[in-house]
């Protein structure tokens, strides 16, 4: 696996405590609307958003894309806190999308944020496309 | 892309949106989603997030202004954020440039948002994290103080109060045996504010876990319960079988309950009935904060700092005081024997307090069993009279005692309160 997109440009150490998702790890991540869209796996970065950052920690969070790591007794919780989200703005958290990752789709980091302990960054290898993911289901909350 | 039409928006000053200090995220999903700050000025701002325009490069935001009310209602989940939207009139539209930097602000009317975007009926602030410290601060609002100024007797009479309080809750936790101290740090303006940082060390030589030991936390649910939960709770303090406790009473009692199993302390017997008793301890003390509102300031601000940043944890105006007064009364007479003069009697008392226009005040007076010791009872002076160059006021200026003719209530013995007869 390469990463040039992560790497390039600047000298920041985003992927060394990264690891191998594993075939059988479960992730969600929130979608725009009801179907999967080229734009669902965009970073910040990949959008513009950030670019003039100079820390580390701010390139290497705007470079990776936020999923949650899920299982049996946390799905609800996250579900939550896409919930959350919902209510406050309706436009943005209306649908997630339950996935697995297919080898050489990237890696990832635990960074859990408040709240939200289940979450991940994901850094996208060069090859990244959605024939890497295997979708399992999307899930509505409107 | 946001539809919205902002040709129709009126401009609005940057200055009065943006965040300089205080920034919070209280919901964070790829974006922050909603968040607090405060502006140069000190007023409190909530933000949320609207959308993203990916040709335009920009980011749509709702700032919002808010009330002390409006902000304490969103933060203990009495209004849903669009409650405050549609409530408060100081909502702006924010564009920011993908760098974060604001470009535009417009003043924003409720229904100049999509539908689409508008949060939903149960939009409550989600949980947070807050960020405790030693660092105190009591804003005084209204009045003098928005003037930057404060009475010297008033200011004296907060941090003693405030300082003693603070000092006690350390020192009657059982087991864990500090040594406090509260240290008065310089005053700054916005309107006028008493800084105390509080300090201390273990009473037995070497500490292994004072510094596990959440106190900050409990502390500050200590403040925030005493200054807005436990006038509607006074029901549990007077009975102390009551079954029944509230959420806020709960949340107190997790954080007491912390110290000693985070710290590894031997436990008290019971956590509820040492808190409770603490809580009635403390009363007197807060009870002193609460009589000095109303006067020459409107509210008092309970805020952790650090460093620049501020953690609000409460405010109190003069309806909260007085209906404090009336609970601290109501807790203290209930396991106590009471007794109301039928007719005035004459009381020799020295007032060291009093509101002319409102005939109010505090004076000294000796207790009927023990004579070497005082109480200090609220009193009122009756009638429509003046009241300045009485004997009254010449018993205030020239610290002089003088015989009233009065109904007193008394509680063990203790002067709670003197009803006085006005005499010319």
């Amino acid at each position: 696996m390469t990463f040039d997109n992560i790497t390039n440009g600047h000298d920041c150490d985003c992927l060394g405590k990264t690891i191998v998702p594993k075939p059988e790890e479960v992730f969600l991540r929130k979608l725009r609307k009801d179907v999967l869209a080229d734009k669902d796996f965009e970073t910040h970065w990949d959008r513009g958003i950030g670019v003039e950052s100079e820390g580390c920690d701010d390139i290497c969070n705007y470079k990776a894309l936020s999923i949650n790591k899920s299982s049996a007794d946390i799905e609800k919780l996250i579900y939550e806190h896409y919930k959350t989200t919902f209510t406050i703005n309706p436009k943005k958290g209306g649908h997630c999308l339950k996935f697995r990752f297919k080898e050489n789709a990237g890696t990832v980091i635990h960074a859990p944020i408040e709240n939200a302990d289940s979450h991940y960054n994901f850094f996208k290898s060069d090859l990244f496309n959605f024939d890497y993911i295997e979708p399992v289901d999307v899930i509505k909350f409107a | 892309m946001v539809s919205l039409d902002i040709n129709n928006l009126i401009p609005s000053s940057l200055e009065l949106i943006s965040i300089s200090s205080s920034y919070k995220v209280l919901h964070y999903d790829d974006f922050p989603i909603l968040f607090l700050g405060v502006n140069k000025f000190g007023n409190k701002i909530l933000g949320s997030h609207l959308e993203e325009d990916d040709e335009e490069k920009t980011i749509w935001t709702i700032h919002s202004i808010l009330s002390n009310k409006e902000y304490y209602d969103f933060v203990n989940k009495k209004k849903s954020y669009k409650e405050i939207l549609k409530e408060t009139t100081t909502k702006y539209l924010v564009e920011k440039g993908f760098n974060g930097k604001i470009l535009n602000a417009y003043s924003l009317d409720f229904e100049n948002i999509p539908e689409e975007y508008q949060p939903l009926d149960n939009s409550f602030c989600p949980n947070f994290k807050k960020a405790f410290s030693f660092s105190y601060s009591l804003g005084l609002k209204g009045k003098v103080a928005d003037l930057n100024r404060a009475i010297a007797e008033e200011v004296s009479n907060i941090q003693t109060a405030f300082s003693n309080f603070l000092e006690g809750r350390l020192k009657s936790l059982k087991n864990i045996n500090l040594q406090p101290a509260a240290f008065l740090q310089p005053y700054s303006p916005g309107s006028f504010k008493i800084n105390l940082e509080l300090e201390f060390k273990h009473k037995k030589g070497q500490d292994l876990f004072s510094a596990q030991i959440p106190i900050e936390e409990y502390v500050h649910e200590y403040v925030k319960y005493i200054s807005t939960s436990i006038v509607k709770d006074k029901d549990q303090f007077i009975n102390d079988e009551a079954a029944e406790t509230s959420v806020e009473y709960n949340n107190l009692l997790a954080a007491f309950k912390n110290l000693y199993v985070k710290g590894n302390v031997k436990q008290p017997e019971s956590f509820d009935k040492e808190l409770r008793d603490d809580l009635k301890k403390s009363l007197p003390l807060f009870e002193e904060i609460t009589e000095q509102v109303g006067k020459n300031f409107d509210t008092i601000e309970f805020s952790n700092y650090h460093g620049q940043d501020e953690e609000f944890i409460s405010i109190i105006d003069i309806n909260y005081s007085e209906a404090f007064q009336i609970a601290v009364e109501a807790i203290e007479v209930s396991k106590k024997a009471i007794s109301v003069d039928d007719n005035f009697q004459s009381y020799e008392i020295y007032i060291y307090h009093l509101n002319a226009d409102t005939r109010q005040g505090n004076a000294f007076i000796r207790n009927l069993n023990d004579q070497t010791e005082m109480s200090k009872p609220k009193i009122k002076i009756s009638g429509n009279e003046h009241i300045e160059q009485t004997k009254y006021t010449e018993s205030l200026h020239l610290n002089k005692w003088i015989t009233v003719k009065a109904k007193a209530k008394r509680v063990d013995n203790k002067f709670k309160h003197l009803d006085i007869e006005y005499e010319e």
